[in-house]
């Protein structure tokens, strides 16, 4: 039977929104849940490295940054679920037959990642306000340790859940064979040849983001602690630095393990994919060379250069992840074919809100940055004002 | 029937997303009514300058930080996944239609949890004014939330005028769209109540816990006087086929004069009720005696009113997903009198390839369950077939599904409660043949009783 054959079709309603418009969304959506995503991974894992390293003296640089990870790791979460909904929305309209078959054929595990999303969620809030609230030695340090270990795994296990999904729906062709052996869902796509170097591709990409993300640490405490700043300054360009050079083997090992004709796409083969995949070639050597600079000197500058450079460069690149699942779903999947009606007047609200929203954002942000930086106690502190009464 | 259909023995996949869904409904309200109780609690503190109370609510935020961004967030997310597994063609129609509402739904969840973390985080860090301030945002934010997914649930039970103008205004604002915002705000109210019950029964100083239980328990009111009468708003506004079928159920899912969904209802009623009762002669009347296991029994119980009048809610719907549009077992409304002329498993790609793949009749039987039966019964757990057909042989089995296939009410008493069998002759005879191979065993044990004396007989069902 051929593959095309049992591809479900889409439901006999028109798009509301120009396909265009759903995969600028789609590719905008998960960029802003990519960035958060690989800070919670790679920062479950550095940040028990760095509990490990830093075990002997709590006041050392390295357990401060270890703590100030596992301190902001909530806040990366929760961003990253959020940001979450607006790619899997789209996904879902765009590519629903591809990925609804999949999700459904490994039903189990990926309904599952959801209550290991929830276990290594309270990990982080586990660590916060039981492991670190009594701050002391190396004792803490190791509990913290481990839990950020067992944290790390729970991702670790999300991320590849997804990778195989992500997998799957691309490839039709495996569908009726893995469901006629399992219809409860219990199934996987371990047998993708891209799915190991596509994961540590990703799981490489966590840990640089992750050392951006040290750097950032670092800018932030500029005018608070210099020295401080310019070690972390130095210790993020680090880690990003290797974790880049690193992904030069692995990005090469995704490549190759791709379908010929997908793998001659990056290379000339199509000149849109050839174009953003240079550009981002361009960003990584940009990106490296700043770093490598910066993780020498602490330069703010040259870090920030290094920032945004990597920012478009994981921008590029999820453009180009987009055209690789294009070039496997074409022919079987097209929502071009999908009549479109568009709703003018929810997408003016939309938009109108959108920026409302953008808005009301930096106003917040604001807020609690001078909240965070005003030191004089100009307002009381209803819990201490409650222990000094007591 | 487009999409491979997921088997889940025993607890059947519309099972998976109700576990999911009561867990987040329950959670989700806390979300809701929890933000304004911190609203006006804080509020009541900033005007009489309470520092306890003050205390107080800046524990109270930290659990409810815990359990609405994490539990609640999450399970959330789960519906939807859940949804996207069980019944994929609904889901997405139901996103395609309402894609920008999906949308606009996000902003204000956005809006919701960045204000819950900086509300929780700025606590002593800002001026009093400006922290009441975010409390207020956080109460708006999360209310609007609910205004907007309000309108995506009731639309599934009262389409209205969308089913023929397919316009989104039509769809959202729907006949019970404010009933069932005002019934779900005042269970919110309620719900914010019991959980500050358990927060309050764990403050230490006990003149103070009196007041705070007290407090709390002033949350569980307005339901109390306003419940009733938006219910019954809410029921006027329903399909009244859909009544019916609470009162006097069918044949096969009620026993005597109660039906199952009468059943849930009442069961949904005393629990309120007993909660109201006791919430009343217990915290509200007698503070100082309350206690923390106390407060864990209020949860409990408000957890089992909320997972029945949710059970009750989609059982309403039944037999559809869209009320009149789609059946929940994928199937849409108008499809069905063209498919018993040419036959289900054609018309659609999995069915179809599951078929091409069927070496016998039994196998494409089987298909035909998957499709048509399994989004409410399992084979062997829950609405278990097995148990269903009794002793019933292929011929009873036959005539059983002659009932099922037809469209009209009079003829087929099921038809409030099941979507129209949609096969061909052949078809149903494939169904038939698988079916008769599911109660080989309790066909051999009637006949083992026919074969006994006639005293010993049992009548079979």
């Amino acid at each position: 039977m051929e593959t095309f054959n049992f591809i479900p079709a889409y439901p006999p309603l028109p798009f509301p929104l120009p396909v265009w418009l759903m995969q600028t969304l789609l590719i905008a959506g998960f960029f802003l849940h990519a960035l958060p995503m690989n800070v919670v991974w790679g920062g479950s894992v550095i940040g028990a490295v760095m509990f490990f390293l830093g075990r002997k003296d709590t006041s050392s640089y390295t357990y401060k940054s270890a703590k100030a990870l596992a301190i902001s790791l909530p806040l990366f979460i929760s961003f990253a679920i959020t940001q979450g909904i607006v790619p899997l929305l789209f996904l879902q309209l765009l590519y629903g037959p591809a990925f609804y078959s999949s999700s459904i054929i490994m039903a189990a595990p990926w309904l599952s990642l959801l209550a290991i999303l929830i276990v290594s969620y309270y990990i982080a809030y586990y660590i916060i306000y039981r492991v670190l609230k009594n701050d002391f030695g190396a004792k803490t340090a190791i509990k913290a340790s481990v839990w950020m270990v067992i944290m790390s795994i729970g991702f670790a296990a999300i991320a590849s859940i997804f990778s195989n999904n992500m997998t799957l729906m691309q490839t039709p062709d495996k569908w009726m064979p893995l469901y006629s052996n399992n219809p409860h869902g219990l199934n996987l796509n371990l047998h993708e040849p891209q799915l190991l170097p596509r994961y540590t591709h990703f799981f490489v990409s966590s840990i640089a983001v992750t050392g951006m993300t040290l750097g950032c640490f670092g800018l932030y405490l500029t005018k608070r602690n210099a020295e401080f700043s310019t070690w972390l300054l130095k210790l993020g360009s680090r880690i990003f630095l290797g974790a880049t050079i690193l992904q030069i083997p692995v990005g090469l090992w995704f490549l190759k393990s791709l379908p010929q004709s997908h793998m001659a796409a990056f290379m000339g083969g199509d000149q849109l994919v050839t174009g953003v995949f240079i550009a981002s070639m361009a960003l990584m050597l940009v990106s490296i060379l700043a770093t490598a600079i910066s993780s020498a000197s602490g330069d703010r500058r040259l870090f920030i250069a290094g920032l945004v450079s990597n920012a478009l460069l994981i921008l590029a690149m999820i453009i180009n992840r987009h055209q690789l699942r294009l070039m496997y779903l074409n022919p079987h999947v097209q929502p071009d074919a999908v009549a479109v009606s568009t709703q003018w007047d929810l997408l003016a609200i939309f938009l109108v809100s959108t920026v409302a929203l953008i808005l009301y954002l930096v106003w917040l942000s604001r807020l609690v940055y001078r909240a965070f930086h005003t030191e004089s106690p100009a307002v009381s502190n209803p819990a201490s004002a409650n222990v000094a009464s007591t | 029937m487009n999409y491979p259909l997921w088997v889940v023995p025993v607890l059947g996949g519309t099972w998976v997303v109700g576990i999911i869904s009561i867990i987040h409904v329950y959670l989700s309200h806390f979300a809701v009514g929890g933000g304004i109780f911190l609203a006006l609690a804080e509020e009541l503190a900033y005007r009489r300058k309470d520092e306890r109370m003050y205390e107080f609510l800046q524990k109270h935020s930290r659990f409810f930080l815990l359990v609405t961004t994490v539990a609640g967030a999450v399970t959330g997310v789960g519906i939807w996944f859940s949804i996207s597994l069980v019944s994929p063609d609904g889901i997405h129609s139901l996103i395609q239609s309402f894609t920008l509402a999906w949308a606009e739904e996000y902003l204000f969840f956005v809006a919701e949890l960045a204000t819950a973390f900086a509300y929780y985080y700025t606590w002593g860090k800002i001026s009093r004014e400006q922290h009441l301030f975010l409390a207020r945002l956080y109460a708006i934010f999360s209310v609007f939330t609910l205004v907007i997914i309000n309108g995506i649930l009731t639309f599934m039970l009262t389409p209205g005028k969308w089913l023929t103008t397919h316009n989104w205004m039509d769809g959202v604002f729907n006949p019970t769209y404010f009933p069932s915002l005002f019934i779900r705000l005042l269970i919110m109210l309620a719900i914010a109540g019991m959980y500050a019950l358990i927060t309050s029964s764990m403050i230490k100083e006990s003149k103070f816990r009196t007041v705070m239980v007290r407090y709390a328990a002033k949350w569980l009111l307005p339901v109390f006087l306003l419940g009733p009468v938006v219910t019954i708003w809410f029921l006027t506004q329903v399909p009244q086929a859909s009544i019916e079928t609470i009162f006097t159920g069918i044949q096969t899912s009620g026993v005597g004069n109660f039906s199952i969904l009468a059943r849930a209802l009442y069961l949904s009623l005393v629990l309120s009720g007993t909660i109201l009762i006791f919430a009343f002669f217990g915290p509200y009347l007698n503070p100082r005696a309350f206690t923390f296991r106390i407060a864990l029994l209020f949860l409990v119980c408000g957890l089992g009113a909320t997972a029945s009048t949710e059970w009750m809610r989609e059982m309403l719907r039944k037999p559809y997903v869209v009320y009149n549009y789609l059946y929940s077992n994928g199937l849409h409304k108008d499809d069905v009198a063209s498919i018993a002329q040419t036959g289900f498993l054609p018309k659609s790609k999995w069915s179809r390839a599951i078929t091409d793949s069927c070496k016998d009749d039994t196998a494409s039987g089987e298909a035909i369950f998957r499709y048509q039966c399994m989004s409410c019964h399992t084979v062997e757990g829950y609405r278990s077939m097995r148990k269903l057909l009794g002793a019933r042989d292929e011929d009873a089995i036959m005539s059983l599904l002659s009932i099922l296939r037809e469209t009209d009410p009079k003829k087929n008493n099921y038809s409030g409660i099941m979507p129209p069998l949609a096969v061909n002759s052949e078809e149903q005879k494939s169904l038939a043949k698988y079916l008769a191979t599911l109660n080989v065993a309790a066909r051999g044990e009637t006949e083992k009783v026919s074969a006994l004396p006639n005293d010993n007989k049992k009548k079979p069902e």
